[in-house]
């Protein structure tokens, strides 16, 4: 049988177009390896091809037994984990928020909105989930200028109406750069020096995006921006870029350094007074300690198992309650308030066990666009839920946004399930996508050649037809 | 037989890692490898290296990198903790098996004279 042939029948069994070029590929090389091997016994180019094909086995079985191993695989346990807690989260809402009687900030239909909202996110992370993340890493670049170039142009054109001065309800939108980022980094393997700065600047382009044309919503970019550091520096303790650990490991406090400047030159005045009102809420309890000075009298009142709903009334807490905007950003306290401290804690914990299974899963990716995408998921995810659960528990810095599967709001539900959708298509297709390019594990990035000053020697051998 | 076939993937799988615990090899480098350290014994088809390697690298038993040798890009593979435990398994299943074959054999060759 011909090569060609062979391969033909071994390429139809095998469904998934990326595995079967990379199996084409190396099985492929193969047969020009056990070719040459041939010739060099003294065989004709004719015989040792046709002996090499031989030698193959059946093409149908081996064809079958790869198609076998490279199907989309979807992560069952993970899509029970975001089922339970949609539905978990729902019920909360409800029986602590939205079915209760003559609840302020409980408009009619609401729950109905956010149900519905739920599982449109369902369906969008399906779709997500379908769809091969690698093309993060094949239009990293051109999706990050879109993106952030995007939002420059809506927020500059000025054609959505703002919400007290600000594109608040673009704010969410932010934690989408976090995927495009991981693309972003990918693609500046083994590019040195050059690479960690065109990482950092990205990050900047990011916060400046966020906090001067968004504007509002400055822990949202702060939960984004810091993800992206995350990522950033794992890249840099990989030794992706191709300078030393060491280099890269030194690199790392000035970045953090860096983007502590960055995100103490966005905090406005009364963010900076904030900083002061976490250690001293009663000298600013009628101003900028309001929300934390009443938040910790609530907590104070509160207990394990008891609902304590009516005590609120009888301590004066009630009317601060009640503005507090409950559905966005304060359900987790209304649920210590009605269910109990204990059974909050729980709840907590239950988010403390997801993310840990979110992080383990990202972490054991072998791709590695995908475990680093994966790990910036994971981290704006655990960064908004930590910043909430501090909010709510009254030592939190800036007003925190929402928290996964507890928070009112479409474009929140949104992107939290675009982002579990991007989670879930990076373990779909970890037997379909491959680390591209020459590197060796472990030594990711690692220039081949030896390594004078800016220069890289290489020796390579020539291509038989490019020889005289 | 089915459980034929099992058995002499599960040891196949277990001379790969073996090979692959010393370095990392890609496809054609491991049958070169175990047809000169088993003198011949073993020649196994390319037809059944790719499926099983692909399908250990699948159970995260090993990891393939591209690597660029003799002016090609080149799939290496190379053994993961998991890899090296699973060999450890399938050593100490094969030394009971041999064990137990002797023993039922009997005889001077079989350490039993």
């Amino acid at each position: 049988m011909e090569m060609d042939k062979y391969l033909e029948i071994l390429s139809a069994q095998i469904r998934n177009s990326r595995a079967r070029a990379m199996a084409v590929k190396e099985i492929r090389d193969h047969i020009e390896d056990q070719t040459q091997m041939y010739e060099s016994r003294g065989m004709t180019r004719e015989e040792a091809r046709r002996e090499a094909v031989r030698q193959m086995g059946d093409p149908v079985e081996t064809g079958e037994g790869l198609d076998r191993i490279h199907r989309p695989d979807m992560d069952w346990k993970l899509l029970g984990w975001i089922a339970a807690f949609s539905i978990l989260g729902l019920i909360i809402q409800y029986v602590c928020f939205y079915g209760l009687k003559d609840m302020a900030g409980s408009s009619e239909g609401a729950f109905i909105r956010q149900c519905i909202y739920t599982a449109a996110g369902l369906a969008l992370m399906t779709g997500v989930c379908l769809c091969d993340y690698s093309i993060l890493g094949n239009y990293g670049d051109l999706m990050g200028v879109c993106f952030l170039g995007g939002i420059v142009v809506i927020c500059s054109l000025d054609i959505f109406p703002r919400e007290n001065g600000a594109y608040g309800y673009l704010k969410y939108m932010m934690y989408l750069f976090v995927p495009v980022y991981g693309g972003i980094l990918w693609r500046r393997r083994g590019r040195g020096y050059r690479g960690i700065a065109a990482g950092f600047l990205w990050i900047a382009a990011a916060f400046i995006t966020g906090t001067k044309f968004v504007g509002g919503g400055f822990s949202i970019t702060a939960n984004a921006v810091a993800a992206c550091g995350v990522m950033l520096l794992m890249a840099l303790w990989k030794d992706w870029f191709g300078v030393s650990r060491r280099a890269g490991l030194i690199m790392a406090p000035v970045l953090v350094g860096g983007a502590c400047l960055l995100l103490l030159s966005g905090l406005r005045s009364y963010q900076i007074r904030r900083l002061k009102v976490l250690f001293y809420p009663e000298a600013y309890a009628n101003e900028a300690g309001y929300f934390t000075y009443n938040i910790r009298k609530i907590i104070s009142v509160l207990s394990m198992n008891r609902n304590t709903y009516g005590v609120l009334g009888q301590k004066g807490l009630l009317e601060f309650w009640n503005h507090c905007g409950i559905p966005g950003g304060y359900m987790l306290l209304q649920s210590a308030i009605i269910l109990g401290l204990g059974k909050t804690m729980v709840l907590c914990g239950i988010y403390g066990a997801f993310f840990f299974y979110l992080f383990s899963m990202a972490i054991r990716e072998k791709n590695s666009l995908g475990r680093l995408t994966g790990i910036g998921c994971a981290a704006v995810l655990a960064a908004e839920t930590v910043q909430n659960i501090l909010y709510n528990a009254g030592i939190g810095l800036t007003y925190s946004g929402g928290i996964p599967f507890l928070s009112y709001g479409g474009i929140h539900t949104m992107v939290i399930y675009v982002i579990l959708g991007i989670l879930l298509s990076i373990y779909r297709y970890r037997r379909l996508v491959w680390d591209s390019g020459a590197q060796e594990h472990g030594k990711e990035g690692k220039r081949q050649g030896i390594q004078i000053g800016a220069y890289v020697i290489r020796v390579e051998k020539r291509e038989s037809h490019l020889q005289p | 037989m089915a459980s034929d076939k099992n058995q002499l993937s599960g040891n196949t799988a277990m001379l790969l890692l073996q090979l692959l615990s010393e370095r990392d090899m890609y496809g054609y480098e491991m049958i070169e490898a175990l047809q000169q350290r088993s003198n011949h014994v073993f020649e196994l088809k390319a037809g059944t290296l790719y499926p099983l390697l692909h399908g250990m690298e699948a159970r995260d038993q090993l990891v393939s990198y591209e690597k660029e040798t003799g002016g090609k890009i080149r799939r290496y593979y190379q053994i993961t903790g998991e890899g090296r435990r699973e060999l450890r398994r399938k050593k100490e299943e094969w030394e009971a098996y041999e064990k137990a074959v002797c023993q039922v054999m009997g005889g001077e060759i079989y350490g039993n004279g």
